[in-house]
């Protein structure tokens, strides 16, 4: 069943996902993006703070950052 | 097949500029950030309708297509080639399906000219629709079939818009020699003004009056007044002969010739008459292609017109005459041979009737009088018994 999940969750998407690689985030399923600027980020409670950084895709569900990636961290 | 369309959005905020896009669910497929004043975006195309709208201040400017909406746009401003294309294409169909040229190769006239006929019933003709291959094959046979006789073999080539048609005529061994014994009799009255005698022994010399049915080279070898052999003659006699020829020929001269004015035209016609912007009287039509509504009578096409000069004169009795003379003399020739001549020639009465003059002429001829006309076959068996009498 678990693995059944992990594949669901592979292919369809359905939760909320963090994908970083190679100075850039991919935030998957979403819910608000509260700022953008070229130091920090900040979706849902996830803050990201570096230097240049720029959205290179926006989706209503999927956003992809570009940039150089110092910190990330969950604003309680 | 989705559209997608390159923005260039140029703001004092871009960040600003992307989130109203977010709140405003439009995806952004690409960004690239040119300055941190611009940026090229890839969008759905019809999200653009939405980037107008929140666009406030910034500037927004579509760079390019990419998908379906990129052809649809090339397919629109070059509307005017494509359907010139297509046309051109049609037409281009059109005309390579017609035939042009029929050129038939073969020795006989006459029979090219019945070939060419045939192969206009069952329509190979110019200016007519190309046929498939299957059904020159079944007009190839039927053509065989009809001049059996004649035709030993035909071929019906396309070559670009015109057909060549080969034909092997079938040579017929006219050769009518046989094992029989033929002497030369005259067909006709005359006096003998020459004899070339070849085989056999001449009868006759010149200046010799002749009937029809004498013999004139005969096939008996004689000697001391005894067959001793028979062959088979051979020559050629000629003779003065005599013809009376009686001929009308019309007063009245009427010719239709044409001249070297012709051209193709569109034409409409409502029953028998035409309308056109110029009135063509004095030229012969030719239909090429037509399209007539049975319901309505209206006929539309293009014609072959060619211009004719009618020549309408009356001819004076003298004049009728020499051209009556000429004319028998013309009929007269077609009846002899190369080496055959008209000798003299002499009025003998001539008077008018209604609209033509009747003219008697006596012609003498140098002709061939001579006949093959076999032996009858008793005869030839006298021969052989003759040969076993000499051995």
């Amino acid at each position: 069943m678990r693995l059944f999940n992990n594949i669901n969750n592979y292919i369809g998407e359905n939760n909320f996902k963090i994908i970083i690689s190679n100075n850039k985030i991919d935030i998957i399923n979403y819910k608000l993006i509260k700022d953008i600027n070229s130091n920090k980020i900040i979706i849902d409670n996830y803050v990201i703070e570096g230097k240049n950084l720029e959205p290179i895709k926006l989706f209503s569900n999927e956003i992809l950052i570009d940039g150089e990636i110092n910190k990330i961290y969950i604003n309680e | 097949m989705n559209s997608y369309l390159f923005v260039k959005v140029d703001s004092k905020n871009i960040n600003r500029f992307l989130l109203k896009c977010h709140n405003n669910n439009i995806n952004i497929i690409k960004i690239k950030y040119l300055s941190y004043k611009s940026i090229v975006i890839l969008i759905n195309s019809y999200d653009l309708k939405k980037i107008n709208k929140i666009k406030g201040i910034s500037k927004i400017r579509v760079l390019n297509e990419k998908g379906l909406i990129k052809y649809k746009d090339l397919i629109r401003n070059n509307l005017i080639f494509i359907i010139s294309f297509f046309i051109g294409i049609i037409v281009l169909l059109f005309l390579s399906n017609i035939i042009f040229d029929i050129r038939i190769e073969g020795d006989n006239y006459k029979l090219n000219n019945n070939i060419k006929k045939e192969l206009s019933n069952y329509g190979i003709d110019k200016y007519k629709f190309k046929k498939s291959y299957n059904d020159i094959n079944i007009i190839k046979d039927k053509i065989l079939k009809k001049y059996n006789n004649s035709i030993e073999w035909i071929e019906i080539k396309e070559n670009g818009v015109s057909y060549i048609v080969n034909i092997v005529e079938r040579k017929i061994n006219k050769d009518k020699s046989t094992n029989g014994i033929y002497s030369i009799v005259a067909k006709r009255n005359g006096i003998i003004r020459g004899i070339y005698t070849y085989k056999g022994i001449s009868l006759v010399e010149k200046g010799n009056y002749v009937t029809k049915g004498d013999i004139l080279i005969s096939s008996d070898l004689m000697l001391n007044d005894e067959v001793k052999d028979r062959v088979s003659a051979e020559g050629k006699v000629y003779a003065e002969t005599w013809y009376k020829v009686n001929i009308s020929y019309p007063l009245n001269y009427y010719e239709k010739k044409y001249t070297s004015k012709k051209k193709k035209i569109i034409y409409l016609k409502i029953g028998n008459k035409y309308f056109e912007p110029f009135k063509y009287n004095y030229y012969d039509r030719n239909t090429i292609i037509k399209y007539k509504s049975n319901i309505s009578g209206l006929e539309f096409g293009i014609e072959e017109i060619r211009n004719i000069n009618i020549i309408n004169k009356k001819y004076s009795e003298k004049d009728a005459l020499n051209k009556a003379i000429d004319k028998a003399k013309y009929e007269l020739k077609l009846k002899l041979n190369k080496d055959e001549k008209i000798i003299n020639q002499n009025t003998l009465n001539f008077y008018t009737k209604g609209s033509k003059i009747i003219v008697d002429i006596f012609f003498s001829v140098y002709e061939e009088i001579g006949e093959k006309k076999i032996i009858e076959t008793g005869e030839a068996n006298d021969t052989e018994n003759i040969g076993e009498r000499i051995q």
